[in-house]
C-alpha cells in the first residue's frame, strides 16, 4: 500500500452539518440509490403506465367485440318467422352495443342449439319457443329463451338484451291490439283483432333509451394508472421505510450515525427521501398520461394537492408498518398484504364498485384519492371541493407516520 | 491547524452498559494519547465492540463518561464526534455504490464539500491502495479490498483518533498484512489509534499500549513489556538432546542442569525426559552458553526451543481462559 | 439414487420451514386470497337484486310521473328523487347509485304529439353493471313505451280522445300476461357461476403472484452466501434447485387446496373432475414455482426482485383473463393474452368447471403449461448453478 501521509495534510475540519442539511442529504443519497438500481423506475412509473395501458388496450373504445348468436325458431308462425328473419338481416336492435361490434345473428336447428354454444361455435342463442305464434294471437304468457354460455359472458348479455326487446316489441303490439280491441268493444264498434294485427306490428314505444355515460374524462387509461400507481406507492415507500432497517443490519445505520449529526436526521432524512421518491413517482404517472395518453385529470391544483397527500397517506402507513414488523422479512410481506389488500378494496383492480367494495372503498386512503380524482377528471370539481379528501388523508399519513417514527426511533435508537 | 488542549485526546472513564440481566462492560477507564496506538486486546464477547460503540457515541452507556480532547462525548453530541473515525467491524458500506460514491457521501455528512472533498477522497484511496478501482462497486471488491475501503472512510475527515474493530476477521493473509502495515504507518505519523482485536501477533506487533479486557473488565493495561513483567513470565529453552550409549541419561542431564544453574540469567534449570528445560529472562543468548556448558558431557544436543512469553500467556495467566477459543 | 433423493427432501423440508415460521408469509398464503374471493364475489355475484336509480324529472306532469312510476313498479328498479343533475351524476360515479334516469322537459307534449322521446340514462358505463342497469330500465321503459303506443294506436284506430285511450290501454295492460325472457340452457345459476369464476381466477393469480414474490427469498438466499454453503456440501446446483423447487411447489399446492376448498365450503362451488383439477393445479404450482426460480436466480437484489415480481404477476394476470374474461376484449388482445400462461390456466379452468371436461379435456392447455413448467426450472437451475459458483 502506498505510504502517503495523513494527518499533517489532514484539511482544517470544517463545521458538521445541521440536523436539516444532514437530513437532506441522507434522503438525496438514497434517492439516487433507488433511481440507480431502477427499482423506481421500474415500479413508480413504468408499472403503473404499463398496467393502465393494458386496461386501456383491453377495454379502449368501449366494450366493442365480435359474436355469433344463434337464432333457432323452433315455432315456425309468422310471427316468429318476422322476428327472425329480422335478426338474421342484421335490422338494428336497440342494445347497449356500438357501432364498433359486429354481431352476426345466424339460424339455427332448435335441436342442435344448445349444444352449439356447449361447444363453442355459437357464443350464445335465442329460442324463439314452439307456440309463440298461436300464444301471441290468444294472449297467453309467451316465453323467449336464451341459450349463454359463462365463458361468454357478454354474448350472453347481449343475447338477453336482445331477447328483451324482442319480449318488448311481441307485448307492445299485443297491447295495442288488445286495447284496440277493448276500445272497439267499449264503444260498441267490434274490432276484428286480425284485421289489426299488422298494423299494431308496426306500432313503436315513443320511448327511446339514449345510454350516457357520465365517467370522467378520465377514460379506463386514465383511471387505472393512477389506481395502479397508487397499488406501487406502497411498494416503492415501502422499501424506503424499510431501508432503516435494512441499513442497521447491514452497518452502514452505525456509520451515519457515528458522523457528527444528529440521531434524528437520520429518520427525517430517510422520511424526507421516501417522500420525495413517492412524489416523484405520481408525478410522472400524471405527467406522462396527461401528455402521451392525453388524459385529462381536471383542476392542476386539486390533482397535485391530492397526489401530494395521497402520498403523505401511503408514505405514513408504510413506515408504521416498517415501525411494528419484527424483522425485514415480516415488514416486507405485511406491507405486500396491506398493499394488495388497500388495492382490491380501495378500487384500484376494478372500476366499478358493489357490495363490500363500494361500502368500504372511501376509507382506503387509494380509494379515497381514485374518488377525488374522478371528481376532478368529470370536471366537477376543484381544488376546493377536494380539500376534505385532502385533509383525511394527509390525516392518516401524519398519525401513522408519527407512530411508525416513534416505533422506529425506539426500534434503532436503543 | 486546530490546536488542541494538551491532554489525552480520549479520556473514557468507568463506562458500564448492561443488556437485560448481562453486564457487557463493567466499569473500562482508559486513555489514549496524541499519536499513541493503544490495542484492546480480548476474547469474542469480552465487551470490546460495546466499549467501542459507547465510546464513538453510538450506545448510551448505564454510567461513565467519554471526553475527546477534552470535550464530553454522548449520544447526542454532533461536532465532537467529528474527531474520531470509526471503521466498524462490519463492512458498513454501500454494496450497489462505488467505493468513490461511498467516499462522498460519507464525506458529505462530515460537513465536507466540493474540490476539497473531491481531493481529499483521492489522498485516502491513495492511502489503501484502491485509486484504481475507485469507481467499482463495492459489492465486485474481495474481502481484504472491502476492508480496506472501510478504513478509507474512516480516514476520509481527517480524525484525531482513529477506531478499528477487529478490522482484520476474515481476511486473507495478504490483505491482513497490508492493513496492518497501514495501520502502523499512520501511527508513525502521528495519527492515534484505538485497535480491538482478539489476535494477539496484531496487538504486539502495532500497539505501544495495550488494555486487556475480559468479561467487561479492563484486567491489566500497559506495554507490551510491563504487561510481561506484570506477570512474570520468563522465556523457556527447552534443549533436545541424546545421550551417548552407555551412559545413564538421568545422570548426564542432571549433571548439565547443574552446570547451568550456574549460568547468569537462569532462574531455573529442570531437566526432563531426553531434554533439559531452562527457565530464564533473555533466552537468545543463553542458548550457546548452554550448548557450550554442555561441554565434555557425554551428549548430542539436537535440537532447541526457545518460548518467549507473549500476551497470550499474560492473558491466560490472568484470565485462566485462552485468548481464542 | 437415494442419498440424493434424500438431500433434495432435506432442502426441501428446510425451505418450507424457514417459510413457515414467518407467520406473515402463513397469511399471504392463506387468508389473503380468501379475503379476495370473497370481496370480488360480493361485488359481482350479488349483482344488486335491485337498482337504485335517481331520477331527474324535468317535466314534472301527470304522464311524466306516470313514468316514475312504472319505473318504481319494475322488478330490479328502486328509485329515487333527484333535482340536482350534478348531484345525481356525482352520486352514479361513487356508486352511491347504479344509474340515473333524465325525464326531459316536454315529456307530456311530445308524447301527446306522437314524437319519440329520448331518455337519458346514466351511468359509469365500463362499469361491470352498467349493462344491467340499462337493459333494467330499458325493460321498464318498453313496457311504458307500450302503453303510450297502444294508446296512441287505440286514439288512431277507434278515433277515441287521448285519456280515453290511454285508459283503455291501461287496463289492457293490467290484463295482459307477461312477455317474459328465461335463460336457458348451459349456464349454471348466476351466483354459483360469479363465485366460481372468482375462486379459480384467484387461485390462478394468487399461486403465481406468491411464486413470483417467493423470488425474493431465493435472492436472499443467494445473497446470505446459504446457497453457496449448500452448494460446498456434496450436493450439485440440480438437486439444490429441485429441492427448493420442492418447497415452492408443496406451498403453491397448500395454497390452491384451501382455496379450493373453501370453493366449496363458503361459496357452494362444485368443482368437476377430481382428476382433472389435481392435475391442473398441480401443474399450474410448479409454472409459479419455476417462474418465481428463475427471477430469484436473476434479480440483484430484494427490492428489485419485488419490483419486477408484483408488476409482472398483475399484468399477466390482466392479460390473461383472471381480472376480467377474455371474451370482453378484442381479437387482438386475446391473442397476446395467449402468450401469457395464465390464460392457458383460466382455459382450462372454464373447460372444467364449465364443460365437465376431464383430464383429456385440458390435454392442449397441460401441455402448454407442463412445456413452460420444465423449461423455466430447467433455466433457473441453469442460472442458479452458475450464480452459485461465481460464475456470474
Amino acid at each position: 500500500m502506498a505510504t502517503a501521509t495523513t494527518t499533517p495534510s489532514a484539511p482544517t475540519r470544517p463545521a458538521p452539518p445541521r440536523t436539516l442539511r444532514a437530513a437532506l442529504i441522507i434522503g438525496a443519497n438514497d434517492l439516487r440509490r433507488r433511481i440507480r438500481d431502477r427499482s423506481l423506475l421500474i415500479q413508480g412509473v413504468l408499472a403503473p403506465i404499463g398496467l393502465g395501458l393494458i386496461v386501456g388496450l383491453a377495454f379502449g373504445g368501449g366494450i366493442s367485440f365480435t359474436a355469433t348468436i344463434g337464432v333457432a325458431d323452433a315455432d315456425g308462425s309468422q310471427v316468429a318467422q318476422a322476428i327472425s328473419a329480422d335478426l338474421i338481416a342484421g335490422v338494428a336492435i336497440e342494445g347497449e352495443t356500438d357501432e364498433e361490434s359486429s354481431l352476426v345473428f345466424e339460424a339455427a336447428e332448435p335441436d342442435d342449439v344448445r349444444g352449439q354454444v356447449e361447444q363453442g361455435s355459437l357464443d350464445a342463442a335465442l329460442v324463439l319457443p314452439a307456440g309463440l305464434g298461436e300464444a301471441v294471437a290468444a294472449g297467453a304468457p309467451i316465453t323467449v329463451g336464451v341459450v349463454g354460455h359463462p365463458d361468454h359472458v357478454l354474448a350472453s348479455s347481449v343475447a338477453e338484451a336482445v331477447a328483451d326487446s324482442i319480449a318488448g316489441r311481441i307485448g307492445a303490439s299485443r297491447l295495442a291490439v288488445a286495447s284496440a280491441v277493448a276500445a272497439g268493444q267499449q264503444a260498441g264498434a267490434p274490432i276484428d283483432p286480425t284485421e289489426v294485427a299488422a298494423a299494431a306490428g308496426e306500432v313503436a314505444s315513443p320511448l327511446q333509451v339514449a345510454p350516457v355515460d357520465v365517467s370522467s374524462s378520465f377514460s379506463v387509461v386514465g383511471y387505472f394508472a393512477p389506481a395502479m400507481a397508487m397499488l406501487f406507492l406502497f411498494f416503492t415507500l415501502g422499501a424506503g421505510a424499510r431501508s432503516v432497517v435494512t441499513e442497521r443490519r447491514e452497518g452502514t445505520l452505525q456509520r451515519v450515525r457515528a458522523a457528527p449529526i444528529t440521531g434524528d436526521s437520520v429518520l427525517v432524512g430517510k422520511t424526507v427521501g421516501v417522500l420525495v421518491q413517492g412524489l416523484l413517482s405520481i408525478f410522472t404517472v400524471w405527467a406522462v398520461t396527461a401528455l402521451v395518453f392525453r388524459v385529462d385529470w381536471g383542476d392542476p391544483l386539486g390533482v397535485a394537492a391530492v397526489l401530494a397527500s395521497v402520498v403523505v397517506s401511503i408514505a405514513g402507513i408504510a413506515l408504521l408498518i416498517t415501525g411494528l414488523a419484527r424483522t425485514e422479512n415480516q415488514a416486507d410481506g405485511l406491507t405486500t398484504i396491506v398493499a394488495l389488500a388497500l388495492a382490491v378494496v380501495g378500487g384500484s383492480f376494478f372500476f366499478g364498485a358493489a357490495g363490500a367494495v363500494a361500502l368500504l372503498k372511501p376509507f382506503t386512503p387509494n380509494g379515497q384519492a381514485m374518488i377525488a380524482l374522478t371528481e376532478l377528471s368529470a370536471g366537477e370539481a376543484t381544488l376546493l371541493d377536494v380539500l376534505p379528501s385532502v385533509a383525511l388523508l394527509l390525516v392518516i399519513g401524519l398519525v401513522s407516520g408519527a407512530l411508525g417514527l416513534m416505533a422506529l426511533r425506539r426500534k434503532v435508537f436503543q | 491547524m486546530i490546536t488542541h488542549a494538551a491532554g489525552p485526546v480520549l479520556a473514557a472513564d468507568g463506562l458500564v452498559r448492561r443488556f437485560g440481566e448481562v453486564t457487557a462492560v463493567d466499569g473500562v477507564s482508559l486513555q489514549i494519547a496524541m499519536g499513541e496506538t493503544y490495542g484492546l486486546l480480548g476474547p469474542n464477547g469480552a465487551g470490546k465492540t460495546t466499549t467501542i460503540s459507547m465510546i464513538c457515541g453510538l450506545l448510551e452507556p448505564d454510567s461513565g463518561t467519554v471526553t475527546v480532547d477534552g470535550e464530553p462525548l454522548t449520544t447526542r453530541s454532533t461536532t465532537v464526534k467529528g474527531a474520531l473515525g470509526l471503521v466498524p467491524q462490519d463492512i458498513a458500506l454501500y454494496p450497489d455504490l462505488s467505493a468513490r460514491d461511498n467516499l462522498r457521501f460519507f464525506g458529505k455528512l462530515q460537513g465536507m464539500a466540493g474540490r476539497q472533498l473531491d481531493a481529499r477522497i483521492d489522498e485516502v484511496l491513495a492511502i489503501v491502495g484502491l485509486s484504481d478501482r475507485a469507481k467499482d462497486r463495492i459489492e465486485t471488491y474481495s474481502g481484504g479490498m472491502k476492508r480496506r475501503a472501510n478504513i478509507a472512510v474512516g480516514l476520509l475527515h481527517g480524525p484525531r483518533l482513529l477506531v478499528l474493530d477487529e478490522p482484520t476477521v476474515g481476511v486473507d493473509p495478504q490483505s491482513r498484512n497490508a492493513i496492518l502495515e497501514s495501520v502502523d504507518e499512520l501511527g508513525v505519523q502521528g495519527l492515534a489509534v484505538l485497535y480491538t482485536t482478539h489476535y494477539m501477533e496484531e496487538a504486539e506487533r502495532l500497539c505501544d499500549r495495550v488494555g486487556i479486557i475480559d468479561e467487561g473488565r479492563l484486567v491489566a493495561e500497559g506495554t507490551r513489556n510491563e504487561l510481561i513483567a506484570l506477570v512474570g513470565a520468563d522465556t523457556r529453552v527447552a534443549l533436545t538432546a541424546t545421550t551417548h550409549a552407555d551412559h545413564d541419561p538421568a545422570g548426564v542431564l542432571g549433571q548439565w542442569a547443574q552446570r547451568c544453574r550456574d549460568l547468569p540469567g537462569v532462574l531455573q534449570a529442570r531437566p526432563a525426559d531426553g531434554s533439559l528445560e531452562l527457565i530464564t529472562h533473555d533466552g537468545s543468548r543463553l542458548v550457546a552458553a548452554a550448548v557450550t556448558a554442555a561441554g565434555d558431557l557425554p551428549l548430542s544436543v539436537t535440537s532447541v526451543e526457545v518460548t518467549e512469553p507473549d500476551l497470550e500467556a499474560v492473558f491466560l495467566h490472568l484470565t485462566g481462559k485462552a485468548l481464542r477459543d | 439414487m437415494s442419498p440424493r433423493l434424500g438431500a433434495i427432501a432435506q432442502i426441501t423440508r428446510t425451505e418450507l420451514r424457514r417459510y413457515v415460521q414467518d407467520k406473515v408469509a402463513l397469511f399471504t398464503l392463506v387468508l389473503m386470497p380468501l379475503l379476495l374471493v370473497f370481496l370480488i364475489g360480493s361485488a359481482f355475484a350479488s349483482g344488486p337484486t335491485e337498482f337504485v336509480v335517481g331520477v331527474v324529472d324535468r317535466d314534472g306532469t301527470a304522464a311524466s310521473a306516470q313514468l316514475v312510476a312504472a319505473l318504481e313498479d319494475a322488478d330490479t328498479l328502486q328509485t329515487q328523487s333527484y333535482t340536482d343533475e350534478r348531484e345525481l351524476r356525482r352520486d352514479i360515479r361513487l356508486s352511491t347509485l347504479s344509474g340515473g334516469v333524465l325525464i326531459p322537459e316536454g315529456y307530456t307534449s311530445d308524447v301527446a304529439d306522437g314524437r319519440t322521446v329520448e331518455v337519458a340514462v346514466v351511468t359509469t358505463q365500463a362499469d361491470q353493471g352498467s349493462p344491467a342497469v340499462i337493459a333494467a330500465v330499458s325493460g321498464a321503459l318498453a313496457q311504458e313505451g307500450a302503453v303510450l303506443a297502444a294508446a296512441a294506436f287505440v286514439a288512431d284506430t277507434t278515433g277515441a280522445p287521448p285519456e280515453a285511450a290511454e285508459s283503455v290501454a291501461r287496463a289492457a295492460e293490467a290484463q295482459m300476461p307477461t312477455v317474459s325472457v328465461e335463460t336457458v340452457g348451459t349456464v349454471r345459476p348466476e351466483d354459483e357461476s360469479q363465485f366460481t369464476r372468482a375462486t379459480f381466477s384467484q387461485l390462478v393469480l394468487f399461486v403465481f403472484l406468491n411464486g413470483m414474490v417467493a423470488a425474493a427469498a431465493l435472492v436472499q438466499t443467494r445473497q446470505l452466501g446459504i446457497g453457496r454453503r449448500a452448494m460446498s456440501a456434496p450436493i450439485n446446483a440440480g438437486t439444490f434447485v429441485t429441492g427448493v423447487a420442492g418447497s415452492r411447489v408443496t406451498l403453491g399446492l397448500l395454497q390452491s387446496a384451501i382455496l379450493l376448498l373453501a370453493g366449496v365450503l363458503a361459496f357452494g362451488v362444485t368443482w368437476g373432475d377430481p382428476a382433472a383439477v389435481t392435475v391442473l393445479v398441480l401443474v399450474w404450482a410448479v409454472v409459479a414455482a419455476g417462474a418465481g426460480m428463475l427471477l430469484g436466480s436473476l434479480a440483484r437484489t430484494v427490492d428489485q426482485a419485488i419490483a419486477i415480481a408484483v408488476p409482472s404477476s398483475i399484468a399477466m394476470a390482466m392479460l390473461g383473463g383472471t381480472m376480467w374474461p377474455l371474451d370482453v376484449v378484442g381479437p387482438a388482445m386475446r391473442a397476446v393474452g395467449h402468450l401469457t400462461p395464465h390464460a392457458w390456466a383460466m382455459d382450462a379452468w372454464s373447460a372444467i368447471v364449465n364443460d365437465g371436461a376431464g383430464v383429456a379435456g385440458i390435454a392442449t392447455e397441460l401441455a402448454v403449461l407442463g412445456a413452460l413448467a420444465v423449461v423455466l426450472l430447467a433455466v433457473a437451475s441453469v442460472t442458479l448453478r452458475r450464480t452459485l459458483t461465481g460464475q456470474r
